[in-house]
Order: structure tokens, then C-alpha cells, then sequence
């Protein structure tokens, strides 16, 4: 395949035009796929970037995640948005890296304290983004609702189905971790 | 209803979660309640700073997710793979679980000592068997159920 093709079929990614491009890429076209990448592709990044508080490595999230969409279109069976099922892909991608992330931490601190060095003292900076920053002190579970709240495109249900966790334990996520990170965002002089 | 109490709802009502009667209350204390305003002017506030800190991503990414997809992977299948694909689990179970009810009612037969294992007079004589019969066959039902639901969502698919 070639790099950066263009779209030669002129579509639409309306509810309807999306349909028949989930439809269109499910069969093998890869060109439809690719107008789906792009009209999602800054929402997807987003979601992974304040669940793992990180710009790069939210790139590497969701480039996982649409690799992983492509090979489990089949599975889609369009009873939320292609949005929605794209979002909890991401999210599973978001905490798998999350996950590699810590065993990669606990590596490195064992390796440093084998070395005698004071821990910490390689570390790779916290986030230069101090609305990241805020949102990395949170729960996990606050963080992914949060991050998918914070899209603004998302009802209720479709964070919960995204999160994968019922409604009314979404809603409280969400009310802590709003309530957490005004704490914090006034502690720390940003409101 | 006291400044605690308006304030754990105070993210629920700015988010628009509230039922009526609740946003009712909390308007009529936010009406005369200057602290709790100010609270609930830091949350609207916060929301908009993390809303508009968003980024864009960049063009090489979808490069990268398209070279990544690869070649291999997009080669166009026929309708009857995407079938056997959706149905190959509930055929599995479709096969299954009749050979365990089967199984089971075999051993049902040889305990309540009737001659064949299809006995369900025999069988439902005996509170124990009969509770056990029936849960089976719910069972079955359930997935010849979702069996058919399979089918057509996959039919419909196609």
C-alpha cells in the first residue's frame, strides 16, 4: 500500500456516509478506512493523550488503536457510533500502555537502586503540560472518564460504553474526578 | 438543603446529570448562596480549560496507521467467511451444550432408575431432577435464542 493515498471515491462521514464507509473499509477497502482515520484521528489522540499524559506516546496509542479497529471491524456491529467503538478501543489501547508503562518503572527503579542511584534522579520529566500534569494525579478510572467527558461529543451512555463500566459508576467517576482535579487546578493556581 | 449537600451535586448539575426535582433544589440554594456560585463558577471554568486544551494530530499518523494496516491484512473477504466468523462460537455451542443436557440427563435417568434418559415424566417426578431439567433446557433455549440472533445480525451484515 501506498504511503499518504489520497481519496479518489468523494464521500461523506455523516451517520449514513460513515456507515457506508465502515462498510466499504469492513470489505477491504483501505482507502475508506483511511477517511475514517482522519476525521477521527484528533478526538482519538486527544482520549489517549489525557489518559497517558503524554503527546508522543498518545500518538503511539492511537496508532495501535485504528490498527487494531481495522482488524476487528468485523466485530463492528454499528449499535453505538463508530466513534463510540473506536473511543473504547482506545481507551483498552491507553491502558495496556499505561500498564507496560509501570512495569517499565518498576524495571528502572529496581535497576537504580541496584546501582545506588538516588531514585527518581533519571526519570523522565513529568509533563510540561500542567492540565496533563493535573489530570495524571488522578485515578485512572477518574482519568478515562474525564478524558472522554472532555471531548464534549459524548453523552453519558456513550462514556460509559466507551469506559466500559455501567452509567450510574461513570457519573460518579466523573463527579470525584471533576471535584478532584478543581481541587488540585486551584492548589496549583490555575483557576 | 446545606452547602455540603449542593456541593457534591455541583459537578452533576453543571454536567447536566441532574433529575429535575434535584436541579430544582440546587438552583433555589445557588440563587441565594454566594460561596456555593463561586464553587460551581471554578467548575465551569476548569471544564473550559480542559476543553480547550486539546491538540491536533498530525498528518504522519495517519501514515503511520495506513502503513501499518499493511497490504496483507485488506484483502477483500467473502461474505460466507464473515459467517462463519460470527457464527462459529454459537455453532460450537449450539453442538455443546445439547451433548451435555444429553449427558446430564443420562446420569438424571440412572438416579431416578428409569430406563431411558428421555424419561422426562421420570425425570420431573423428582424435585431435585425436575429443577435441573428445566435449568438445562432454559439453557438451550437461551442459546438457540442467540443462536437465531447470530444468524440474522450476520445476514444483515452481509
Amino acid at each position: 500500500m501506498s504511503l499518504g493515498t489520497s481519496v479518489s471515491t468523494p464521500v461523506t462521514t455523516g451517520a449514513n456516509g460513515e456507515g457506508a464507509l465502515v462498510a466499504r473499509a469492513r470489505g477491504g477497502d483501505p482507502r475508506a478506512f483511511e477517511v475514517l482515520v482522519r476525521t477521527h484521528k484528533d478526538s482519538v489522540v486527544n482520549v489517549a493523550r489525557r489518559i497517558v499524559g503524554d503527546s508522543d506516546a498518545a500518538q503511539d496509542v492511537a496508532q495501535d488503536a485504528f490498527i487494531k479497529a481495522y482488524r476487528e471491524l468485523r466485530r463492528f456491529r454499528g449499535r453505538s457510533s463508530f466513534a463510540t467503538w473506536m473511543y473504547g478501543i482506545t481507551v483498552n489501547e491507553a491502558r495496556m500502555h499505561l500498564r507496560s508503562q509501570r512495569r517499565r518503572q518498576a524495571r528502572w527503579e529496581k535497576q537504580a537502586a541496584l546501582e545506588a542511584h538516588p531514585a527518581g534522579a533519571e526519570r523522565p520529566d513529568a509533563s510540561a503540560e500542567p492540565l496533563l500534569a493535573l489530570l495524571q494525579e488522578l485515578p485512572e478510572k477518574h482519568r478515562v472518564a474525564l478524558s472522554l467527558f472532555y471531548l464534549q461529543e459524548l453523552s453519558l451512555a456513550e462514556i460509559a460504553q466507551a469506559a466500559g463500566a455501567p452509567e450510574g459508576t461513570v457519573k460518579a467517576w466523573l463527579s470525584r474526578g471533576r471535584e478532584q482535579l478543581r481541587q488540585l487546578a486551584r492548589e496549583r493556581g490555575l483557576l | 438543603m446545606s452547602c455540603d449537600l449542593v456541593r457534591e451535586q455541583l459537578a452533576d448539575y453543571s454536567a447536566g446529570f441532574l433529575e429535575d426535582a434535584d436541579r430544582g433544589r440546587v438552583e433555589a440554594h445557588l440563587g441565594a448562596c454566594d460561596m456555593c456560585r463561586a464553587h460551581l463558577a471554578e467548575l465551569r471554568a476548569l471544564d473550559r480549560l480542559m476543553a480547550g486544551d486539546r491538540t491536533t494530530a498530525p498528518q504522519s499518523l495517519v501514515l503511520r496507521v495506513m502503513d501499518g494496516v499493511g497490504p496483507a491484512s485488506v484483502r477483500p473477504r467473502h461474505a460466507w467467511v464473515y459467517l462463519l466468523d460470527d457464527l462459529g462460537p454459537a455453532l460450537a455451542a449450539m453442538v455443546l451444550l445439547p451433548a451435555i443436557l444429553l449427558l446430564a440427563l443420562r446420569e438424571a435417568a440412572a438416579w431416578t432408575s428409569t430406563t431411558h434418559p428421555l424419561d422426562l415424566a421420570a425425570l420431573f417426578a423428582q424435585p431435585t431432577t425436575a429443577v435441573a431439567a428445566t435449568l438445562g433446557m432454559a439453557l438451550v433455549a437461551g442459546v438457540a435464542l442467540w443462536f437465531s440472533q447470530q444468524v440474522a445480525g450476520s445476514l444483515a451484515r452481509i
